[in-house]
This record gives C-alpha cells, structure tokens and sequence, in this order.
C-alpha cells in the first residue's frame, strides 16, 4: 500500500470501511471464479457467436453464387432459387443479429446487412431512383459500399426479390433487366464481402476480436465484463423483438394496425426472423445444450436461493412459452396485427418477451451482482 | 495495473475494438497528454452501496469515497468554494455537501415538505446561493428552491419553475439567467418513478432571472417533436445551450435527439447520421461542453454511444462507442473529455484533434458502477 492509498484509508468514515472490507471479501470470491467466467467466455464465443459468423458467411457465399447463376439465365425458377438463399441468407443473419458490438458497428456493417427499420422508405426510393439512373460505374464494388448503407442490404434486396412484378422484372432482358440483376449481383457480392470482414475480423490470428475479448492481459474488461456485455446484448434483442418487430406492426388498436411495419414482410419472414433470433436467445441459457453456457454458469456467491442455473431455466421456459405463442398464430405478422384472435396471440407474446427481458436483467443481477444496464435502462 | 501500462496495452489497434471501442478503426488514434484536473461522479459498488468518488483524472488514482444515504445523480462545484454538491436522484430528498479536497460530509439538507428533488442543482455566480430543482408533487408542478450557502443550505425562497418536472439546470454565461431544462413529465413519489402525463407531457427551455426568480422566457420544441423531453443541458462560455433530449415515444424513431439554443432564438434540433441517429436509441443521458467552449459532446447508453458536436456549426462531428456510457466532463485540453460507464470503465476522447485513450480501470477492488453524471473540475 503506497502512502497516497494509506491516506485515503484514513480518510474514510467506519461505515464506509466496512464497506471496503466487504468488497475486499466478495473480491476474493470472485477471483477464484475468474476461471469459471473465462470458461463461460470461451463457450459463448466459440460455440455460439463465431459460429454463427462462419454460417452467415457460408449463406453469403451461396447467395453470392446463386445470383450469379440466376443472373446467367433469368427465369421464374432462378428467382425463385435466388429467393431460397435470400431467406438462408436472412436465417443466418438472424442467428446473429443480436451481437450489436465489435466488427459488426465497424464500417456500419450491421445497418449495411439490414438496415431497418426504414422509416421514411428510404431504402425503396433510393433503389428506385438508382435503377432509373442505370449508373453502371456505382456497381462496381469500391463505388458500391460507398452508397447509402440501406440499398447495400437485405432489405433492397428484399424489394428487387419480392417487390412489385418482381417477376417479371428479373426476368426481363431488356438493359433495365440486365442493370437489376447487375444490381442484385452487387449487393450480394457486397455482402459476402462484408460477412467475410466480421468473421474476419473475430477470428484472425493475434489482433482479431475473439483474441482480443478472451486475452487474460485484457486491461479494459474483466472476465465478469464479457459477460455482461453479452446479457446486455441479449436482452437488447428482445427489447428490439418486442418493440419493433410486434409492437410497431401491432400499434395501439386494430384500426392503427400498420402491417407494412412488420420486419421483411414481403418475403414472409417476419415469424420466422423472430422464431430465429429467440432460438439464437435460448442457446445462451438452454440446461441440456453442448454449450457451455450461462446454465451451466457456477454461483460466485453462496448463500443465495436463486442460482444461475434456476433462473436460466425460467429464461429457457419463456422462450419455448414465446416460440409457442408463435406457432398458435395462423397468419403472418402483417396480417395478423388485423386480425383480432391473432392480435390477442401477439399481445400475449409481448408479455412473454417482457418477462423473458425481465429475467436476463435479472439473472445479471442475481449471478453477476451487477446491473444489466445502470446507465441504459436506469438513467434520468 | 498502471495507466503506463494500460497505454501499451493501446498500440494493439485491432485489439481495441474487442475492447471497448470501434472508433479507432474509425481515424481516431492514440492520446498521450498529461491530465490535470480532479473528476466526481456518483457511484454503485457491487454491494449496492451508492456514494460518490473523487479521482485524480491525470493517474485514475481515487482521491476519496464518500458514502450517500441514496442513490446520487448530479453533482455541482462551488464556484469560490471546496463545497461539492450532491443531490439526490428523484424522488429522493436529501442534497449532501461535501468537501471537494477530503471527502468529509459538511452538512446534509432535505427537501421540504411535499418536494422531492430532481437530482440537479447549480451555484449562483457568487457562490452565495444554491438552486434546486424540485417537483411540488401533490400540486404537479415544477420549483426551484433557492438555498443560502451562508445559512448551512438552509431554504430561503421559492421560484416557480414554470414547467413539470425541471432536470438539469445551469446559470447562463453570463449569469444573468437561471436556465432550465423542463422534462415535462410528471411524477409522484406514490407512484414511484412512473411517468403520469406521457399524453400530454410539455418539454421546454425556461430562462428565469438569476436574481430574482422572474421568468423572462420559455422555448419549446416544434410540435412534431412533442414526445422529446429536453432533460439535460450545457452552456458555453459563449452562451451557446447544448440541449439533450430523451424521446417519450418508445415506438418512433430517428428523432434528433441533439439540440442548440441562443437566447431569442428558438431551439434548434440537429441531426446526425441517420444511422448515428437511430444508434441513439431514443435517449441521451448527459451531455457537456469542452474547456473552450466549442465542443460538446454527448452520451447514449442505450446504444453505447459517444456523439461528438461542433458547437460553432452546431452540427455533428463523430462518435465513439463505450458500454452503458452515461457520464462525461471536459478536462483541461481543449476539445477533451472524460467518459464514464456503468461498467466502471473510463476513456478519453477528443473531438478537436479525434484523439482517444483510456484510463485505467481504476478502483478495480471496489468493482464499481458510475452514475448517470460526471463532473470535472479544472485545475
């Protein structure tokens, strides 16, 4: 102890000396559990998120080959093949969507994969406006990425897949014709240029993220941090499931019910986006998964009656009581939020996804004795 | 761990962003100056304790720990004193004062009868007085209170706030105006922190006669903009207000959530990126201006973010990204300012010369968890 630290012992009050021993005491606690969170950190990213990256690369790839193929010979059934790796595509975005940190910020990757929601339609008139220009320059790839990130993504995609006469335009040979499928081509060259960087990013030998994040030198974050910033990002997730996926669509009545505000809904992806990212959710708590995960999580602190394990098994019974919720729907989301039985279905769901919510902060607080979010989610 | 060493630690430029930041993959780069200024901030530690820390902001060595009998929120420097200020977070109603050298509590002060405090306050010019910002919460409206320095923070007037719920409040530059940010939602400690009048909440600018209490003018935001509740403020050295909003509205989004204002003028909402915007998530929790009065800068924890602003063009410059980053202060570069996160994390940044670099992580025994505010002292 150097003499400034001596003087700041002296300085403070019996209560709060107190205070600082017991601190001193769970110290000790948890660092003979910093190998137990290490482990955790370890199973989370290598089993789970970089995964999930490598997927979404591979889905990249075989959309990027198929719209070549398609582009080659423009047909329904090449569409409709262009279609079936557009929606793996999306599946596997959805698998990962949640990790809303690290190389998916970088280069706004995340909003150029999908950028939604898109209030004002922005995506549909700056797509429209670049099919009208038929600028061939702006495809090529370095010109490309330099465009607004929501024409880079799925959702234009979705539009040139999906849109009105859709069909008809992709198959279409005319220069119009040509320069769509040209522009199909660029975006889905655009993304397996994008999926590669993250998985990249995460896994590259000595300064990639994932060395970065589980590095014992790490002098910014604590095993404990890791984490934290995990939960945080999961429950983020169903935050954004709730609010902009069934809330918005849903509205505050039947009669305000806006379907068009369902997530990719000219594709029909909205329920399965979501049964995607809760299935990605439950991987993180689900008692008998491979993973190592925050079930299998030891308790740092004795005496308790909750443990990681009993909480992680009400997020796991939550999220099958939420995919459940889905499976009763009998029709799409944007049909669904004017659809009075359905609507009930879906407001039930909110529920679930608020208790689901509840309980990742609260197994932060109960097994990480932290706040999921001090600042983020109790700030004035 | 050392601050020397925690530097090293920064030449691993891709091992940053597994750390804390994108932003140096965005042109920041590494920061070596010297610090010399004294921070404060509320606190959590791990065994829900609240207090507030002094740090030395040049090494992260802690200066001292004061225990708080509740959660703080803001805390304010005497001008012509080592009083420090720290007030309760709402509903709560006790302010304690605090020497900024040593740590001691001088004296504690409750609210009045049917008054909580909204966890803000602000010197006068003169150091004389202190104002408060209160709710009179059983006839929903919002007050200043006026306290003597000079009678051991005893109440001695009342000034109508002119609006429900008043937050952050500052002197103007010239201290001739009491500034206030009225959040425009009402609260009753009945109800704990529930918001009672979302519908037809009214957010707005009030300037009062610092002397007097007299209102002298009000500003609001466009119609449009209705769900935004302005909480937080700073005001430059040349008067420039840098606004901070919280959007009501959990379904909109996209709104600006920055905004500036001149006396006479009305407020005007900036945006930034769109992409920026939305990242935003709806809610800013703090924002402040640098030594010189040109950059101010902004924090949203909800979506980690750290949104720089030239104050001159009033328009948005770059952002950098810290987990549940809520408080931040400038320190004595110009262009520089500290932030602080709910994970006990703090960094510095400069919007002037896009500089970044980080402190240690200091207290590390204490593992705590830094509130909303943070405030700096220059020396």
């Amino acid at each position: 102890m150097n003499l400034k630290s001596i003087n700041i012992a002296n300085r403070m009050t019996t209560q709060y000396l107190v205070g600082f021993l017991l601190a001193f005491c769970s110290l000790q606690s948890i660092a003979a559990d910093s190998l137990e969170f290490r482990k955790l950190n370890v199973g989370l990213l290598e089993q789970i998120v970089i995964p999930a990256y490598r997927h979404l690369f591979q889905s990249a790839v075989a959309l990027n080959q198929q719209a070549i193929k398609s582009c080659k010979q423009p047909s329904d059934a090449s569409l409709n093949n262009l279609r079936d790796r557009f929606s793996s595509y999306v599946n596997s975005w959805m698998s990962i969507e949640f990790f809303r940190k690290g190389p998916a910020k970088y280069l706004f990757r995340q909003n150029r994969i999908q950028y939604w929601p898109d209030k004002h339609n922005v995506v549909g008139r700056q797509l429209r406006s670049l099919l009208t220009d038929q600028n061939a320059s702006l495809l090529d790839h370095s010109k490309f990425t330099q465009l607004s990130v929501g024409v880079q993504g799925v959702t234009a995609l979705e539009l040139l897949f999906y849109g009105e006469k859709a069909f008809d335009s992709f198959t279409n040979i005319n220069i119009a014709g040509q320069f769509r499928c040209q522009f199909i081509q660029a975006i889905s060259y655009n993304q397996q240029v994008i999926s590669e960087g993250l998985i990249d990013d995460w896994i590259r030998q000595g300064d990639g993220y994932r060395n970065g994040l589980l590095d014992e030198n790490n002098n910014l974050q604590v095993e404990k941090d890791i984490g934290i910033d995990i939960l945080r990002l999961l429950y983020g997730e169903v935050d954004s499931i709730k609010t902009l996926k069934i809330v918005r669509p849903l509205d505050k009545s039947i009669e305000k019910a806006k379907p068009y505000r369902a997530e990719l809904w000219r594709s029909g992806l909205s329920m399965t986006n979501i049964r995607q990212n809760l299935q990605t959710i439950g991987l993180f708590f689900d008692p008998v998964s491979y993973v190592y995960n925050f079930y299998n999580l030891e308790n740092s602190v004795v005496n308790q009656t909750e443990t990681s394990q009993s909480i992680a098994i009400k997020i796991d019974q939550l999220i099958g009581l939420s995919q459940q919720q889905l499976a009763q729907l009998s029709l799409p989301i944007n049909e669904a939020v004017s659809d009075e039985h359905n609507r009930q279905i879906l407001l039930s769901l909110v529920n679930s996804l608020e208790q689901l919510a509840n309980q990742i902060k609260h197994y932060t607080t109960v097994v990480y004795q932290s706040p999921l979010g001090f600042n983020s989610f109790d700030g004035d | 761990m050392n601050s020397t060493n925690a530097k090293k630690k920064l030449h691993s430029r891709r091992q940053i962003i597994g750390m804390i930041t994108l932003a140096p993959l965005l042109g920041w780069s590494l920061l070596s100056e010297v610090k010399s200024t004294t921070g404060y901030g509320a606190f959590r530690d791990e065994n829900g304790n609240y207090g507030i820390a002094a740090i030395n902001i040049k090494d992260g060595v802690p200066l001292f720990y004061t225990a708080t009998p509740g959660r703080a929120h803001d805390l304010a420097l005497s001008p012509n004193s080592n009083h420090l200020l720290c007030m309760a977070r709402r509903p709560g109603t006790y302010l304690s004062v605090i020497d900024a050298i040593h740590g001691q509590v001088i004296t504690q002060q409750k609210a009045l009868r049917g008054r909580h405090f909204y966890g803000h306050s602000c010197f006068s010019a003169d150091g004389r007085y202190l104002f408060t910002a209160e709710n009179a919460y059983d006839e929903a409206r919002g007050v200043i209170g006026v306290r003597d320095v000079s009678r051991n923070y005893q109440q001695v007037a009342e000034w109508d706030a002119h609006g429900i719920g008043p937050h952050q409040l500052s002197l103007s530059a010239d201290g001739e105006h009491l500034i206030i940010a009225i959040g425009g939602i009402q609260t009753h400690p009945n109800s704990g922190r529930k918001k009672l009048n979302l519908d037809s909440m009214q957010s707005a600018l009030v300037y009062l006669n610092a002397e007097s209490g007299d209102f002298v003018a009000r500003y609001r935001l466009h119609e449009s903009q209705q769900s935004l509740s302005i909480r937080h403020l700073a005001v430059s050295k040349d008067g420039l207000v840098g606004l901070a909003f919280q959007d009501q509205d959990s379904l909109s989004q996209n709104k600006t959530l920055v905004g500036f204002h001149q006396f006479g003028q009305p407020i005007t909402p900036q945006a930034a990126e769109e992409t920026i915007q939305y990242e935003m998530r709806g809610y800013c929790s703090s924002i402040t201006v640098d030594i010189s009065g040109r950059w101010f800068a902004v924090t949203s924890p909800r979506g980690n973010l750290i949104t720089l602003w030239n104050g001159a063009t009033q328009g948005y410059i770059n952002f950098a990204t810290l987990s549940d980053c809520s408080g931040i202060a400038p320190t004595d570069l110009e262009g520089e300012f500290i932030v602080t996160s709910g994970q006990g994390k703090m960094i510095f940044l400069n919007a002037k010369s896009g500089t970044w670099s980080h402190l240690s992580r200091i207290n590390s025994s204490r593992n705590i968890a830094w509130d909303n505010h943070f405030i700096s002292r220059v020396e």
